[in-house]
């Protein structure tokens, strides 16, 4: 009973201080569990789920990086290499050439190329899209909705919150693994064939 | 004092312990944390509305001229079929419908008269007579008598057949093949098959089909020769019954007297003037034309056949290939046209008829 009431008797104030030690000893625990076990987070990157998109102008007003990080794809298995191909023409074009007035794409970014008759084959140069979606709507309402938006990782800088997906009126923006950063409609092949790169930024 | 030092250095070892015990629970903590949460959050605001600079925006063609408007509607009936596909007249003004898995007849005045229940989706049929009803599958025809009796039933064709319409002219039976994107020709008795044309062939000036949807419409007119849907050239394609093309009309363009869309026109119709009535999907609306191709007139617009968008987008939902009005003429010289949303026939008159 003695000993009980001896030198291991604890004050006041050095339960105070004990508790007060274990709590930051547990905060720092918390912290380093969040660090090191984190990495699914790590891991992720943005996306857009082209089956919630609706091709409004956030994608190409909102992102900090300029122009947009956001691009057209073109799948090629569902296009219908139409000559008159809607995401490429202006609803008033007078003529099917390549005349700007004819465009649609405001900065030029859809290559038309003839394959045999009547089918051509129309590609996107990413460094001129702006990711507007006015061809993406086109494409959608009147042919076989080949072309889409996906974050182009190349460019995209991970923003941990994303001003776009911020704004997106559809939830179409996702985090998705960092090993398969891309949602396409068809499948994967196309990173290849679209060469889409792997991300540069992770969180 | 060594004893001492020792006691001190025992007590730190239990704090530490229990430190380093509590760091790990901590550490614990953080992993179960991020191992059930829930999905990345978006700390979302109110987007900003400032109207969309890219808007991709055809609501001018959706609106019809009144000056070239040559039909009004004039009342419609309910078919009571899920899925509606073809629609097709006879000289004694009744109607038929193919949808689901069967045809239904009826009055000229909309009033069911009887049905054929057929084993398979129908895809497409053709009065040939007035006793003798095509009907067609994906891969077969079979042909029954007015009454729905079974008369004959043709070989499978197999394959990536996609049959879309069906015509006859003597002992031929022309069907349209989207799956090949070919006519075949049948023998009428037999229903073996004859001859296939419409692939690409320069030395008889054969341009080709491109049909990039299920679309594939074609009709024998007065003059005896084939008139062919080339939806993916949006254009009209004359042939002799023997498939040799002879010539073509139409132009691609979202201008009311164009085709517009990646497939169009994607059913049409012929008066016994040899006129051309054409409906065409996307922006939807039904056109008139003379044999030759030269502009006539509306029949209905877009903002007639589509008055309520939210309904076409929910009937169209599942359809990933859009929905087109199919249309017929009937003895009275009406166009009926079949409703893919509300699953009716409409029909629609001249307006110089329905003023007087």
């Amino acid at each position: 009973m003695a000993e009980l009431k001896g030198p291991n008797k604890l004050s006041r104030i050095g339960f105070l201080r004990q508790a007060a030690s274990r709590m930051v000893a547990m905060g720092l625990g918390l912290v380093g569990g969040l660090l090191v076990f984190g990495s699914r987070r790590q891991n992720t990157v943005w996306q857009i789920d082209p089956a919630k998109c609706v091709k409004c102008e956030h994608c190409s007003t909102d992102c900090v990086v300029a122009p947009s990080a956001v691009k057209c794809v073109q799948s090629y298995p569902i296009c219908g290499y139409c000559r008159y191909c809607f995401g490429y023409f202006h609803p008033n074009y007078d003529e099917l050439t390549s005349a700007a007035e004819n465009q649609l794409c405001p900065t030029n970014a859809i290559e038309r190329v003839f394959v045999e008759d009547p089918y051509w084959e129309y590609n996107i140069e990413m460094d001129k899209c702006i990711g507007c979606a006015k061809c993406v709507k086109a494409c959608e309402d009147f042919g076989n909705a080949s072309f889409y938006l996906q974050v182009n990782h190349e460019e995209c800088v991970n923003c941990n919150n994303c001003s776009i997906a911020m704004q997106c009126p559809s939830d179409a923006w996702d985090r998705v693994p960092a090993d398969t950063p891309y949602k396409l409609k068809h499948d994967q092949r196309q990173v290849v064939e679209l060469d889409l790169k792997p991300p540069r930024h992770t969180v | 004092m060594f004893i001492k030092q020792m006691k001190k250095k025992e007590n730190l070892g239990r704090r530490g312990f229990i430190g380093a015990g509590l760091v790990g629970v901590g550490g614990a903590l953080g992993w179960l944390a991020r191992r059930f949460q829930g999905p990345d959050m978006v700390r979302k605001t109110t987007p900003v509305s400032g109207g969309n600079r890219f808007e991709y925006d055809v609501s001018e063609f959706e609106k019809t001229d009144p000056a070239i408007l040559k039909y009004q509607p004039m009342g419609a009936f309910e078919t009571g079929l899920e899925s509606v596909k073809r629609l097709e007249t006879t000289k004694d003004g009744r109607v038929l419908v193919a949808g689901d898995q069967k045809v239904k007849f009826f009055t000229a005045f909309g009033d069911e008269e009887t049905e054929i229940a057929i084993d398979r989706s129908t895809h497409c049929l053709h009065m040939a007579t007035e006793d003798e009803l095509i009907v067609g599958t994906v891969d077969q025809i079979t042909i029954y008598d007015s009454q729905g009796s079974q008369k004959f039933v043709g070989p499978r064709l197999g394959g990536r057949t996609y049959l879309t319409a069906i015509s006859s002219n003597g002992d031929s039976i022309f069907l349209a093949d989207a799956g090949n994107r070919e006519v075949i020709v049948c023998d009428r008795r037999t229903g073996n098959v004859r001859q296939r044309f419409g692939k690409k062939d320069k030395e008889k000036n054969n341009p080709g089909f491109a049909i990039p949807s299920p679309y594939f419409d074609l009709a024998v007119a007065p003059d005896g020769r084939l008139r062919v849907a080339n939806t993916g050239r949006l254009q009209v394609e004359t042939y002799t019954i023997d498939g040799q093309f002879q010539s073509a009309w139409g132009q691609p363009g979202m201008k009311i007297d164009r085709f517009c869309g990646c497939c169009n026109p994607v059913y049409f119709a012929l008066t016994p003037d040899g006129d051309f009535i054409t409906s065409e999907k996307g922006l939807a609306r039904i056109n008139h034309y003379t044999g030759d191709g030269e502009f006539l007139g509306v029949v209905a617009g877009p903002d007639t056949l589509v008055e309520d968008k939210e309904l076409a987008r929910k009937a169209c939902a599942n359809c990933s290939i859009g929905a087109g009005f199919d249309i017929a003429i009937n003895p009275a010289g009406h166009v009926l046209a079949l409703d893919p949303y509300r699953k009716s026939v409409r029909t629609f008159v001249p307006k110089q008829e329905a003023s007087t």
